[in-house]
């Protein structure tokens, strides 16, 4: 009976790992997980070139700011380039260039 | 108590030995077929290439599969410099605080190696890597040819002296709805006759240009960073792109933007669609086509592994614009490449053609063996 139970409780969590393996594989990520967390600001750069302001994809905005010689920390943004022409990041957006590899120094 | 029956026993058992296999074969499925860089694998080294110095010549049956796929990937200038022995294929230029700066950076990479790299830099005129001290009137400033070729000349004799061999520039979408001056103002006749001019001035200076980002529609729209990009591409949209290419541009870069009409990539973005290559040369272009950064969420959404990434990027490119990671990833990917030949998952004739390429760019002369023939190419 002991013996019986102890598989049982083996399979139990094998079982588990099982279901977590294949929704891993399956890029399914629940809340259980771990992985998700309620965020809802969205990644936003602003580009700046004297008078005209734009708000710009974001990936194209990291290579662009991964370009540039130095990004500096501006309140809660991260401002790329010089003080004429620039691009704007918040933290989100930083984020999302350094997950893709473009490092902002 | 009662004793669990050796049935039991062996059902229990069997479903063990089930999941586990089932989650661990599920754990290597789900991993990269990538290969990881090792502690000592790094860039290859020219040993065992016939150069020829005094002509310029080099002899592509003697590289190795792991040296010609060296040459055909472009990253951004290494922060430690890397040993003269090694193959740097392509050196893309960041930002730099001062001319001299930038001429140190360059002369740092390319002095003292048999083959130095290819030099690029994205100069347009907006957005530079100069912008610190030194400022171009951008695209949307020009308001003629006359004047398209005046930048062209004086952004090709900047570049010139640093050391730079090619611009990624000129960007010949119609609109730029995003950057507002990244592009020549006008109907498609204007860009086109615009973009020859500056192609021309460049050229004057030994500069080699850039058509970007063909198909077109790259510089608008919405944000595309969380999923592919899909715009229908018309007939005035290519315009430019073969001006471009009749006015002897020296590269064609293709967008990660999947693209219907006129130019339908099938449901693939255009850098990695065969369509998009045969297109190309089916117009003609014999020169270099040049990826967009490839760490893009434009391209690394539409792949799970980096690996089929990869190949499919070689299969459409000459020159890879790896621009995150270093040495490592760049090591990784030749790597990668490598493997993927070896197996049979790509075809070696892509890393040979785009190998030749780029060499041929760089100014060199390249021996090629076809069939019972020896061929050179000549340099550009």
């Amino acid at each position: 009976m002991e013996i019986k139970r102890t598989l049982k409780i083996i399979n139990s969590f094998l079982l588990v790992a099982f279901v977590l393996s294949v929704s891993n594989f399956l890029q399914i990520n629940p809340e259980i997980t771990g992985n998700f967390y309620k965020d809802n600001e969205e990644a936003s750069c602003t580009f700046k070139n004297g008078d005209f302001s734009n708000e710009v994809p974001v990936d194209r905005c990291c290579l662009q700011a991964s370009q540039k010689q130095s990004c500096n920390k501006n309140n809660d943004r991260k401002v790329c380039g010089t003080e004429t022409q620039n691009l704007s990041l918040n933290q989100k957006a930083v984020n999302y260039c350094n997950e893709r590899g473009f490092s902002l120094e | 108590m009662k004793e669990v029956s050796a049935l039991n026993k062996y059902i229990h058992a069997l479903i063990t030995v089930l999941l586990i296999s089932s989650t661990a074969g599920l754990h290597y499925m789900s991993q990269e077929e990538v290969q990881r860089p090792q502690a000592n694998e790094s860039l290859p080294t020219f040993e065992g290439i016939q150069i020829n110095q005094e002509n310029k010549t080099v002899d592509l049956e003697s590289m190795t599969l792991r040296q010609k796929t060296a040459f055909t990937v472009v990253s951004f200038n290494y922060e430690k410099e890397i040993n003269k022995n090694k193959i740097v294929g392509g050196m893309h230029l960041r930002s730099a605080g001062s001319k001299r700066e930038f001429k140190e950076r360059i002369e740092n990479n390319t002095e003292g190696r048999p083959i130095p790299p290819l030099i690029s830099a994205d100069l347009e005129g907006c957005i530079e890597p100069t912008s610190s001290f030194r400022d171009f009137k951008s695209f949307k400033q020009v308001n003629n040819s006359q004047q398209a070729y005046e930048i062209g000349k004086t952004q090709g004799e900047f570049l010139s002296d640093i050391g730079v061999d090619i611009n990624f520039s000129p960007v010949v979408d119609l609109n730029d709805s995003i950057w507002g001056c990244r592009t020549f103002e006008g109907n498609y006749s204007e860009v086109s006759e615009k973009a020859c001019s500056y192609i021309k001035g460049l050229d004057e200076k030994g500069i080699k240009s850039t058509a970007k980002h063909y198909p077109g529609k790259t510089l608008t729209g919405k944000d595309p960073h969380e999923e592919m990009k899909h715009v229908e591409i018309r007939e005035k949209d290519l315009a430019a792109f073969h001006s471009a290419m009749n006015c002897s541009v020296d590269a064609v870069m293709p967008s990660h933007q999947i693209s219907t009409g006129k130019i339908d990539t099938q449901g693939a973005p255009a850098d990695v669609s065969n369509v998009t290559r045969n297109h190309i040369r089916e117009n003609g272009f014999e020169g270099l086509i040049v990826s967009d950064a490839i760490s893009m969420g434009g391209i690394t959404h539409y792949y799970k592994k980096d690996r089929n990434r990869y190949i499919d990027l070689f299969q459409t490119n000459d020159l890879i614009l790896n621009l995150v990671g270093g040495v490592n990833d760049t090591a990784r990917m030749i790597t990668t490449i490598e493997k993927a030949v070896e197996n049979g998952n790509l075809e070696q004739r892509f890393v040979d053609d785009s190998a030749r390429r780029v060499l041929n760019a760089r100014g060199w002369n390249v021996k090629v063996r076809e069939g019972n023939e020896t061929k050179i190419y000549e340099a550009y």
